[in-house]
């Protein structure tokens, strides 16, 4: 049996959300005392890793741990006009293969959603030491990104031991975001060795997007040539992404 | 086209997402028939440019192999070569078939029936040396591979999956598992809907995958046997028995074990030669002559011949940069060389 509640609904949409960037049909993990997620995307060039401990919810309640799959973008469908001051109610019902949805606000609205069912094993999550470790403003991360999208598809991150560069170049032009560590949008700069490495723009963009509601501050780490790791800290829990780098012919 | 054997058929529904990462030998004169049947206007007649060649084709291929690509699909495209001799009279007929759907066209065009022009219309398509070697063009464009047959494109597509070069063979015919292919990907090309010309209706139609090894043990027969059922029901090659269905056809060499033994038994005259089409199936010709490179579009150029063909300028520009996009996340590693 599991059965959750959540006191403001539409930042559980933005999670969800963070998670659709990547996968369609989701499967959740959910334990005495976590629901968490980590999958790759189809094209397996990224993951998301995803953790809330049953004491950021309201109330949480799973007597058995049980695996659940859905299709996120439905459930996004659904809570397409939630408010924040709606109460999120949750609760699995396998004996009619549904997840039940249920916002408490101004009045009650019920949901559900089909259950589907669960193949394969959750990946484990990458083994990289990384050299680069670059604390900052999460809308700051985004503008940088969003620049170098308009002139490219990939974009370079490059770390020194006091700057963190983000730069992209196109037919029509290049982009350099320089952050250096007393700007003001850096928390923390730390890099054991130089690092540089190439991403995509498509998903690095969707990702930033899509943290960008839930976490005021994301954490960039990378070394050469390996892949990035988005570290979004949530008040209780975690949402991590990892990216695989470009391929450089070079 | 093919053989009807569809009904025996164990299968699974997929998806262009659960294609991902794999690469298809796509029937390329299958996908092009399709295109140039389906993307029409509402009274039958094909898209053209202004000199009046055919761009329905273009068209398909531009905008499915985006599709593809956008998904993690690998596509290459195999064209059929010369067809062996056996399969003239199949030709004939189709041809037949063509010139009796064109005149009922024209018929249906001058009493202004727009419903009927269309359903016969779709049943005309011909293919020529000029929409072969466009879109062979095109795809060299796109740096998207394909490769030329030296007899049958469902064969060498089934060889290269055999080899394990591609992940499966991809038509709406069958012959592919007859030719070998270990997996055999149907409703692939079609964008997601099918228009029955007979019934005048359009469905959905969701990819599916159809296993070989899961035919043969669900029908407990050999592959050798499947084409026995095959050559039965009649396949391009020979002329089915008449009276003979799927179902009956299976029970027959199930209970016989070979079309010879039937054929003795149930004292039926065959107007062929069973070991002849066997060998077809078993050993056809193929080539080992390919190379499986997706290299970089060439942007400009595939441009400039879309628009010579007079495509809308602003909407091959939104492709290209959807191909863009797609190519780009091709070049990206692995995450899977981390986590191993």
């Amino acid at each position: 049996m599991f059965r959750a509640k959540i006191a403001d609904a539409k930042y559980w949409r933005g999670l969800m959300n963070a998670i659709s960037t990547l996968v369609d049909e989701a499967t959740f993990n959910i334990t005495e005392d976590k629901f968490s997620l980590r999958a790759m995307d189809s094209s397996h060039i990224a993951m998301v890793d995803f953790e809330m401990p049953s004491a950021a919810f309201e109330e949480f309640v799973c007597d058995t741990p049980v695996k659940m799959t859905v299709n996120v973008n439905e459930m996004l469908k659904l809570m397409r006009n939630v408010k924040s001051d709606e109460v999120l109610e949750m609760e699995l019902r396998e004996d009619v293969g549904k997840l039940v949805l249920r916002l408490r606000g101004r009045y009650v609205r019920n949901f559900s959603l089909a259950l589907l069912d669960t193949a394969g094993e959750e990946p484990p999550t990458p083994k990289i030491s990384f050299k680069a470790h670059v604390q900052m403003a999460t809308d700051a991360l985004k503008q940088a990104i969003t620049d170098a999208a308009r002139v490219a598809e990939n974009v370079r991150f490059e770390a020194t031991k006091d700057q963190f560069v983000v730069k992209a170049s196109g037919d029509i032009g290049s982009v350099e975001a320089v952050f250096s560590a007393d700007s003001d949008a850096i928390r923390e700069i730390s890099v054991e060795e130089d690092s540089k490495a190439t991403f995509n723009l498509d998903y690095l963009e969707e990702m930033v997007k899509a943290a960008t509601g839930i976490s005021d501050e994301a954490i960039v780490e990378f070394s050469t040539n390996m892949p990035l790791r988005l570290d979004f800290p949530l008040t209780t829990g975690a949402l991590r992404f990892y990216l695989a780098p470009r391929i450089e012919s070079e | 086209m093919g053989t009807n054997i569809g009904e025996l058929l164990k299968r699974e529904t997929s998806s262009l997402t659960k294609l991902s990462g794999k690469a298809l030998a796509i029937d390329a004169l299958n996908a092009i028939y399709q295109f140039l049947a389906i993307i029409r206007l509402p009274n039958g007649t094909l898209l053209r440019d202004r000199r009046g060649r055919a761009t329905s084709h273009l068209m398909g291929l531009f905008y499915r192999t985006i599709n593809f690509l956008e998904h993690g699909i690998k596509p290459i495209y195999v064209f059929d070569g010369r067809p062996p001799r056996l399969k003239e009279k199949t030709l004939e007929e189709r041809r037949l078939i063509k010139e009796k759907f064109s005149r009922e066209w024209r018929e249906a065009l001058e009493q202004g029936d727009m419903v009927k022009a269309f359903k016969k219309s779709v049943m005309t398509a011909h293919v020529d040396d000029v929409i072969i070697s466009e879109s062979k063009e095109l795809l060299t464009l796109m740096g998207v591979p394909w490769v030329q047959a030296p007899s049958e494109g469902e064969a060498q597509a089934a060889y290269m999956a055999s080899r394990g070069d591609v992940w499966a063979s991809a038509s709406q015919d069958y012959d592919s598992l007859l030719f070998g292919a270990p997996r055999l990907v149907r409703n692939l090309t079609i964008a997601g809907k099918k228009y029955y010309p007979k019934k005048g209706i359009v469905e959905d139609l969701i990819p599916e995958v159809i296993r070989l090894d899961e035919v043969l043990s669900s029908l407990g027969i050999t592959r050798e046997q499947l084409i026995d059922v095959a050559m039965l029901v009649g396949t391009d090659y020979n002329e089915g028995v008449k009276g003979i269905g799927p179902k009956t056809a299976l029970k027959l060499i199930k209970r016989y074990g070979s079309i010879e033994e039937v054929v003795r038994a149930r004292r039926i005259e065959l107007g062929f030669d069973p070991e002849e089409v066997r060998r077809i199936f078993l050993n056809p010709e193929v080539s080992d002559q390919y190379e499986l490179i997706w290299g970089e579009p060439e942007y400009a150029g595939i441009r400039e011949f879309m628009l010579e063909r007079d495509f809308s300028a602003e909407r091959v520009d939104r492709g290209l940069e959807r191909l863009r996009k797609a190519v780009e996340r091709w070049r990206s590693e692995s995450l899977i060389r981390w986590i191993s």
